[in-house]
């Protein structure tokens, strides 16, 4: 088993805490996040993700609880969330509407001049974040930033991350707004992070099909508590709890599990469009045999 | 579902052309000359009644198609008529807008006041109505969206599908005979998608006419008709089928079939017998032999 990098017990965090308009957004949600997990925190707005993503680097500190984070107690005050924000990289929301330079490769320098990195250590930065995207950097480095496609902006987005060279990388709602191509593209670039670059990955999300499609492990979190844990089909199999969660499953399962109601024998932990397919000739060979 | 009873001025005919879009060009400057041509010789009729969606990739022109139908924008060539006004007209805009109302992406843009009932009063306040007027008007278009228990709330308190309900009763207030929702269920969770689609899918059994811009082929496969946009330009016209059938042309436009289209495809590549071209997961259990 590889090293556990992130673990969170019994988390608690209160909004507008001691005021009369008190809140409680998580009440004891426990993960835990190992070296080279494709993770997903999945759950309906107001459960709590949001919340427990931003104790990941020390935006927010535990109310009560505890959050390690690669060996860091965020719960101590003398913790340096600075230096922890250098090892996780958080993508937020619609990250495209936190560019501000006219021109990609200024935008995504920005963070590694901030670290003082030397000019030549700057460019190589800039030069394999933007490889990682799949934004070519002689093509776009000179581009003016907001001419570009929604896709490629969100991408330059996540470049201005990967250039601080985090080791756990969190995203929330990655996809969002984007067209297919441009999901397509952002998809295949997450999964390339992870598979040759070895980026530990941990993606928010309330699209099913986007979880189903990226992520082998999941973690669902309902009313500020963690409701289920598992590997990702295991998850989309237990369809009744995630209806009670409102949830919703992928189009792909929910096709499965109502071809099964109407009487198919077919497995009902597809989670692609090929599985499902291949799921129904075997039922069918097996009929016929 | 409250009747919401269209202003009967213009008379609703159903099947009779509600929105023309007569040969229209338009180009937005870029920085350092030129133009950028966001729509192209586009000429599209949207008839009285009918649920059309409008698909295609960011960049290709649906947005300011959008933002055309009610003269928020106004072509550099060619002209929109709504209802046979002209929007070039700026002494019309009122009228234009109260036939043709837009619901945006993010419901945090359109929303303006404090309480949901002011939100869904200032457009009909802004008419000059009477007091009772407007209250009937804003009870019934709450109604229409499943909102009138949010009636004293703070739009901050709701939800993502409960702020987009209360975007769209502040245009039903207006009662426009047609509703343009530009990508309105891009951000919401599973539910709030669900809740927003059955709201469209009342208003257009209604009467209202619907235009919606959409990034999920499962979305557009429950409308009468499909617009496709590629480079500024209509590439494809039809009823959901006809698209969704032209499997070679949706791949050179970089586009994909909804998911239960796919498992289909590929379940009869395989040898399993699936009649016809099931679009919706219902359709699919009816085709499986």
């Amino acid at each position: 088993m590889n090293e556990i990098i992130v673990e969170v017990k019994d988390l608690w965090h209160w909004y507008l805490r001691g005021t009369p308009l008190e809140t409680v957004a998580v009440q004891g949600v426990g993960l835990e996040l190992r070296s080279g997990d494709l993770a997903a925190i999945m759950g309906h707005t107001g459960s709590g993700k949001s919340t427990v993503v931003q104790h990941l680097n020390g935006l927010l500190r535990p109310h009560r609880g505890s959050v390690r984070v690669f060996g860091q107690d965020l719960g101590d005050r003398r913790t340096d969330a600075r230096a922890l924000r250098r090892m996780v990289g958080l993508v937020f929301q619609l990250p495209e509407q936190q560019l501000f330079d006219p021109t990609v490769g200024d935008d995504i320098a920005f963070g590694p001049r901030q670290l003082r990195c030397p000019p030549e250590e700057v460019r190589r930065r800039v030069r394999t974040a933007m490889e990682r995207v799949g934004l070519g950097f002689d093509a776009y480095k000179d581009r003016y930033t907001f001419g570009l496609s929604g896709g490629e902006m969100r991408r330059v987005a996540l470049a201005g991350v990967l250039a601080l060279e985090p080791r756990l990388l969190v995203l929330d709602e990655p996809t969002a707004g984007l067209d297919p191509r441009g999901r397509a593209q952002l998809l295949g670039s997450i999964r390339a992070l992870h598979a040759e670059a070895g980026m530990t990955v941990v993606i928010v999300s309330h699209d099913m099909d986007v979880v189903a499609e990226l992520a082998r492990t999941v973690w669902v979190l309902a009313g500020g508590r963690t409701v289920m844990h598992g590997g990702v089909r295991e998850i989309f199999a237990r369809v009744d709890e995630l209806r009670e969660l409102r949830l919703g499953i992928p189009q792909v399962s929910e096709l499965a599990h109502e071809l099964r109601r109407a009487g198919h024998q077919v497995r009902t932990d597809v989670l692609t469009a090929n599985e499902l397919a291949e799921a129904l000739w075997t039922n069918s060979t097996s009929r016929a045999g | 579902m409250a009747t919401l009873g269209h202003d009967q001025s213009g008379g609703a005919r159903l099947g009779a052309p509600l929105v023309e879009v007569r040969k229209v060009t338009v180009a937005y400057p870029v920085p350092g000359g030129g133009g950028n041509v966001a729509l192209s010789e586009v000429s599209l009729t949207v008839t009285e009644g009918e649920w059309l969606c409008v698909i295609g990739h960011n960049g290709s022109g649906k947005s300011t198609l959008a933002k055309l139908l009610n003269g928020l924008l106004i072509p550099g060539r060619g002209d929109v008529l709504v209802a046979g006004l002209n929007t070039r007209e700026t002494a019309l805009h009122r009228a234009i807008r109260q036939v043709v109302g837009v619901v945006f992406q993010d419901p945090e843009d359109q929303i303006v006041a404090t309480l949901v009932e002011e939100d869904v009063a200032f457009g009909p306040e802004n008419l000059g109505l009477a007091r009772d007027e407007v209250l009937t008007r804003v009870q019934g278009a709450l109604d229409a969206v499943d909102a009138g228990a949010l009636r004293l709330r703070a739009p901050h308190q709701l939800s993502g599908g409960q702020k987009q309900r209360v975007a769209i009763a502040g245009v039903l207030a207006m009662r426009p005979r047609c509703i343009v929702l530009d990508e309105s269920t891009a951000m919401l969770d599973p539910e709030g998608r669900r809740e927003v689609l059955d709201v469209v899918t009342r208003l257009q059994a209604g009467g209202t006419t619907v235009v919606q811009v959409t990034h999920f082929m499962s979305e557009a496969a429950l409308a009468d008709r499909i617009v496709v946009l590629s480079e500024g330009r209509i590439a494809l016209d039809g009823a959901p089928r006809e698209i969704f059938g032209d499997r070679e042309r949706l791949r050179a436009l970089d586009l994909d079939v909804p998911p239960v289209a796919q498992v289909a495809e590929r379940a009869r590549a395989l040898g399993v017998g699936v009649r016809g071209l099931p679009l919706t997961v219902g359709e699919f259990v009816a085709a499986l032999r």
